[in-house]
């Protein structure tokens, strides 16, 4: 099952496959991936391990190549962005949210915060100002001074969320948020996400197993080796 | 950006202490280089630099007395002091000779002068007073400290023993020394009497240099006579042409080794940071920035360096000339200046060299 609608479209996959490998080694890790993600939502796709959903994010971000399909994000075939393109669409458009949150440990929360509005253009007192504001919002102030190892898994999963949400983001990409939290600490993690989508009108694009996030996402697309088994409304984070 | 250099550096203290050692110890060596090339430079040429005289008179075809074989007579001289606008002739006879006392051997560089006259003597004495008779030597003062010689001591020349009775300084040539003795016993010590190496000229005041060097060089056959200025140039190309060849080579391969042995720690350290830096790709770092990381630890690594090198550098100065006084070293702010730009060029060559790995490291390694 697939669908193909591009109102308020940010990123839109049509007949996307990937495959690695060759011969007996190949793995056919996305078949005909036809999906939109909009403005405004917040897009979960789940399904077991293996199921293609990395594969898939890392598509969405231009992170990674299709074998065969379109790619089109902001209105744009990723493969027509140059190198460079591609890098202030990273520095200004995109955040990224990982399981093992990707912070940089030789520098603080503040600065791995303000480090990407720097990338996206700001000045070093405007990007510690703003950034330092966003760790207040996460409740992280307090340890704005300290450095990655010293912090919680959740702590650490609010500085990545801050991160993502530093610039004026407009597609954030999580891969499994919530995997290494506990539930207060992922509903934490998802409502802020979902509250960026709805009240910035951001698209945010969660992949994750956990069935407890499907109360706060807009629509779920279920993949299963690789295929779209089937797309539903969600709740909306109605609880 | 900086505080990230540091804290990559600090994160490992070994590594980093052993990098700025490594690039101190070869920063030591080219300000050590510079210094023993200015010292010898200077060293060289002290002794010609200083000479009162006006005119040089050598065999023809000799242009220097450092690598020049140069044979005139007394009785030339004889000859020139008839000539009108010449105040003073002095003849001056080089001659290397083995020199010792009590088991310890060396070379000098005689130089055989006339007393009465002083030209050819030595430049500047330290201790003592000049010679005045045939079995009296000045020494070179650096000689004397690495021998341990005294004035009123005795020195063997060849079969002759003379009495020390003066130091002179300015008569260093790093791989030979000056000694000051009368023109009749380097004769004697040759066993050429009227053998001459070359005559000093003073001039009567009014008296233009150029004309006289025409005039003696027209009716005195077999001569070449050069001005001050122009002996000097000669002796100061000699100099070079036997030394900075050798200078050059070892700084450029100091230099090379170097930037190759930084360029491998600056690659090693973005191997080993190249989840960090396929985070800051996935976040949009710039190129530029990336690169701009690895350029500031070398220019960090480069000036810390540079400063161990400078606070090491003139104790160990201090050491060499205290134990092997006959090596000369003189250090200016130029030549800091000089080996801290050359660090600094160095540093970014070394930079830039590391950052090719950059590009192979790729965003997807961040999220193995």
């Amino acid at each position: 099952m697939n669908e193909q609608e591009t109102d308020g479209a940010v990123v839109i996959l049509s007949r996307v496959t990937k495959i690695f490998g060759a011969g007996a080694q190949r793995v056919n890790a996305l078949d005909n991936i036809s999906l939109t993600a909009r403005a405004g939502e917040l897009l979960l796709v789940m399904g077991p391990s293996g199921s293609g959903k990395t594969t898939l994010l890392s598509i969405m971000a231009g992170l990674a190549k299709p074998t065969e399909g379109i790619v089109s994000l902001f209105g744009r075939d990723v493969l027509s962005f140059s190198p460079r393109e591609l890098q202030q669409l990273r520095a200004r458009r995109l955040g990224f949210i990982f399981q093992t949150f990707l912070l940089i440990d030789a520098l603080t929360v503040l600065e791995n915060v303000s480090l990407v509005l720097r990338f996206a253009g700001h000045g070093r007192w405007e990007a510690n100002r703003l950034g330092m504001g966003l760790l207040a919002h996460l409740g992280m102030e307090s340890r704005a001074r300290h450095f990655p190892p010293a912090l919680s898994q959740g702590e650490k999963q609010r500085v990545a969320v801050a991160r993502a949400m530093a610039k004026e983001t407009e597609l954030i990409l999580a891969d499994e948020p919530t995997g290494s939290l506990e539930s207060q600490q992922g509903f934490l993690i998802i409502r802020l996400l979902r509250d960026h989508a709805r009240m910035e009108n951001r698209c945010v694009v969660v992949v994750s197993h956990d069935q407890r996030l499907a109360d706060f996402a807009d629509r779920i697309v279920h993949l299963e080796d690789g295929r779209i088994r089937d797309i539903e409304n969600g709740k909306g984070g109605c609880r | 950006m900086e505080r990230y250099t540091w804290r990559i550096l600090w994160g490992q203290p070994l590594r980093l202490a052993l990098t700025v050692g490594g690039v101190a110890l070869c920063l030591m060596l080219m300000f050590f280089l510079l210094a023993v090339y200015r010292g010898v430079a200077d060293g060289s040429v002290e002794y010609v630099r200083s000479c009162p005289a006006d005119l040089w008179v050598l065999q023809r075809n000799t242009t220097n007395i450092l690598r020049g074989s140069s044979m005139v007579s007394t009785p030339q001289a004889t000859a020139l002091r008839g000539f009108a606008g010449i105040a003073q002739v002095g003849s001056v006879l080089f001659v290397l000779s083995a020199s010792g006392s009590g088991g310890t051997d060396g070379t000098l560089f005689l130089t055989g002068f006339e007393p009465e006259t002083g030209l050819g003597g030595p430049p500047r004495l330290v201790a003592g007073v000049s010679v005045q008779r045939d079995d009296e030597i000045i020494l070179d003062s650096c000689y004397a400290a690495k021998y341990g010689f005294h004035v009123g001591e005795r020195i063997r020349i060849q079969d002759w023993e003379l009495k020390v009775v003066g130091l002179s300084s300015g008569t260093n040539a790093f791989v030979i020394q000056y000694a000051f003795v009368t023109l009749n016993f380097a004769q004697r010590l040759v066993g050429i009497p009227e053998l001459a190496t070359c005559f000093l000229i003073r001039l009567r005041e009014g008296v233009l240099a150029p004309v006289m060097a025409r005039r003696i060089r027209l009716e005195v056959p077999g001569v070449e006579v050069y001005d001050r200025e122009t002996f000097l140039a000669n002796n100061i190309a000699e100099m070079e042409s036997g030394f900075l060849p050798l200078l050059y080579t070892v700084a450029v391969i100091g230099v090379v080794v170097l930037t190759i042995i930084l360029s491998l720690l600056l690659g090693v350290n973005i191997l080993e940071r190249r989840r960090d830096f396929a985070v800051l790709k996935i976040l949009g770092a710039p190129a530029a920035f990336q690169k701009r990381l690895v350029i500031a630890q070398a220019m960090f690594i480069a000036l810390a360096a540079c400063a161990v090198a400078l606070a090491a550098y003139f104790p160990m100065v201090w050491m060499v000339e205290r134990f092997a006084p006959e090596v000369s070293t003189r250090s200016s702010a130029a030549q800091i200046g000089i080996v801290t730009l050359v660090a600094g060029v160095m540093s970014l060559v070394a930079a830039l060299m590391a950052t090719r790995r950059l590009r192979r490291i790729y965003i997807l390694e961040a999220c193995l």
